[in-house]
């Protein structure tokens, strides 16, 4: 990428609080993001890449190591910084789905009129307009990540934080949104850090593939899978079963050190 | 009745088949309830007549209506009703308020937490109405005591409740908050209290419940302040003066207000937690 990049994870470390003091989650997390492109961040169930992202987003501080974002050092939560989750409560459910989206807008300075405005317009173009007067409790859980994936680049953020925002989705629906986020992340250039444990998600959506493995975790390997977005191509099963001896390696590591 | 061994219909086989008395199931709810309704009105009036008991001590039905009537026709019991109401509204809305206040306190820093958990522990058992004494010799003989102890009633169980509700906010839904910019007073404004809704309106009905019997139980006590007293006071002027259906008109216009105010808040949250999914299976 050459300049700066726009995010820099540098041998960050974090535990969480336990019994006899502080557990030990992730070691050593090295990571970049340019501007524009997509990071997709994997690893077993458990290997922190959850903890890596909170911390990008500013929900947890690292006892080691800096986050850089944008020049400056990560403080705290920021709407520059949008996070979409899995969890299928991450709407307000005493606001429609467009009081939603125009409430975030609202909430980061847009005034009233300007933020539905701008809601209605980004709903539309995800094919949520027949949705807008709804509750999030009468959607599908489809729509409901939709609409949270409609408020997260309605705020126009530098950056795009996803926890496994498909992780709670049916394999039907899961297909559709990859498209649809494929589809906007290349429209609008927004820069992507993407949580997630299936390969194929990451070797589609990504440009670049950082495994974390370990126990506590620590980044394994960087892949490059840009452009690879056809899963009957060489380069796609090439990828996929690169990352599938990584993570399987990882399980083999992770048994011995549960039987030592 | 028939006997317990025929089956019961499918349409109340809700209680695991438990119920099981026939023809009576069978008929309408609204129905069942009126019919009753007009049963025990008739063995209460056949009772006064049958039996003459005297009529300082007991009144039947019909003499009731008619003191309801005439106590809400001719303005006697109109005044007194909106003593008790003002008072009561203006306890909720002071106990409410610094319910919402003490709850803020406690979810934004670790001593208003504490100070919250003891207090709501040490003044939640005391029956409020055990206070009227001691708010007596503090405010004199005033309204003030009234709104004091119904807002003391009124306090504590919505503090409880409230406190619950900022407690369990999904921790989702408080890092979309964050994640927003909101910090301290929005978010608690903006995300908390919506989020605890649910909970609030659950303490919202315990706590008038509580208001409700404090200020008729304190009335009784307090008798009159200023130019006119409520309801409580009612009932005692009328037994003072021997004037039993009166009494038990007042006690019918209490009951009646506490049905009223029990469907209002019924409305009120199907208005709300329920049209938004945060309350399950809340129909009537």
């Amino acid at each position: 990428m050459g300049a700066e990049p726009l995010l820099s994870v540098d041998g960050v470390a974090i535990g969480y609080p336990g019994p006899g003091g502080r557990v030990p989650a992730v070691a050593g997390a090295d990571l970049t993001v340019g501007h524009g492109e997509t990071v997709m961040l994997i690893g077993r169930s458990g290997c922190g890449k959850s903890t890596v992202l909170k911390a990008v987003a500013g929900f947890l501080t690292p006892s080691a190591g800096r986050i850089s974002f944008h020049g400056a050092e990560v403080e705290g939560p920021a709407p520059d910084r949008a996070v979409v989750f899995q969890e299928l409560d991450q709407l307000f459910p005493w606001r429609t789905v467009l009081g939603n989206v125009a409430y975030a807008l609202r909430a980061t300075g847009t005034p009233r009129d300007e933020a539905r405005a701008r809601a209605t317009a980004q709903l539309e173009l995800m094919g949520l307009g027949h949705a807008l007067d709804r509750h999030p409790h009468q959607l599908s859980g489809g729509m409901k990540q939709r609409v949270a994936i409609a408020r997260a680049f309605a705020l126009e953020p530098r950056m795009l934080l996803m926890d496994e925002p498909f992780g709670a989705l049916d394999a039907q629906t899961r297909g559709r949104l990859q498209a649809e986020l494929a589809g906007l992340a290349r429209r609008t250039r927004v820069s992507i850090l993407f949580v997630t444990h299936s390969i194929d998600e990451a070797v589609l959506l990504g440009d670049r593939v950082v495994v974390l493995g370990g126990r506590p975790s620590s980044v394994v390997e960087t892949l490059d899978v840009a452009g690879l977005d056809s899963p009957d191509t060489e380069g796609f099963t090439a990828a996929r079963r690169r990352l599938r001896a990584l993570l399987s390696d990882d399980r083999e590591e992770a048994g011995r050190a549960v039987l030592d | 009745m028939p006997s317990s061994t025929e089956t019961a219909p499918p349409a109340d086989a809700g209680a695991g088949g438990r119920r099981s008395d026939g023809p009576w199931s069978r008929l309408p709810v609204g129905l069942r309830r009126s019919a009753l309704l007009v049963a025990l009105l008739g063995v209460w009036q056949l009772y006064v007549v049958a039996a003459g008991v005297s009529p300082l001590v007991f009144a039947g039905p019909w003499d009731v209506a008619a003191a309801f009537a005439e106590g809400w026709g001719g303005g006697a019991l109109v005044g007194p009703t909106l003593t008790t109401l003002r008072i009561l509204g203006l306890g909720m809305l002071i106990g409410t308020a610094l319910a919402v206040v003490l709850t803020a306190l406690a979810v934004a820093t670790r001593f208003g937490d504490d100070l919250l958990t003891l207090l709501t522990a040490m003044v939640n058992p005391l029956p409020s109405v055990a206070i009227l004494p001691l708010a007596m010799l503090w405010f004199g003989l005033d309204e003030t005591v009234l709104v004091f102890v119904v807002a003391n009633a009124v306090l504590w169980p919505m503090a409880v409740n409230i406190g619950m509700g900022f407690r369990t906010v999904p921790a989702t839904t408080l890092m979309v908050g964050r994640s927003l910019g909101l910090r301290s007073w929005r978010l608690i404004r903006d995300v908390h209290l919506p989020a605890a809704l649910p909970h609030t309106v659950a303490g919202v009905r315990t706590g008038w419940a509580f208001g409700w019997r404090t200020v008729i139980a304190a009335e009784l006590v307090f008798g009159v302040a200023g130019a006119q007293g409520g309801l409580g006071f009612f009932i005692n002027e009328a037994r003072f003066h021997l004037d039993i259906p009166d009494v038990f008109a007042g006690l019918v216009t209490i009951a009646l207000i506490g049905i009223a105010l029990d469907l209002l808040f019924t409305l009120l949250e199907r208005r709300t937690v329920v049209r938004w999914g945060m309350k399950e299976g809340a129909a009537l």
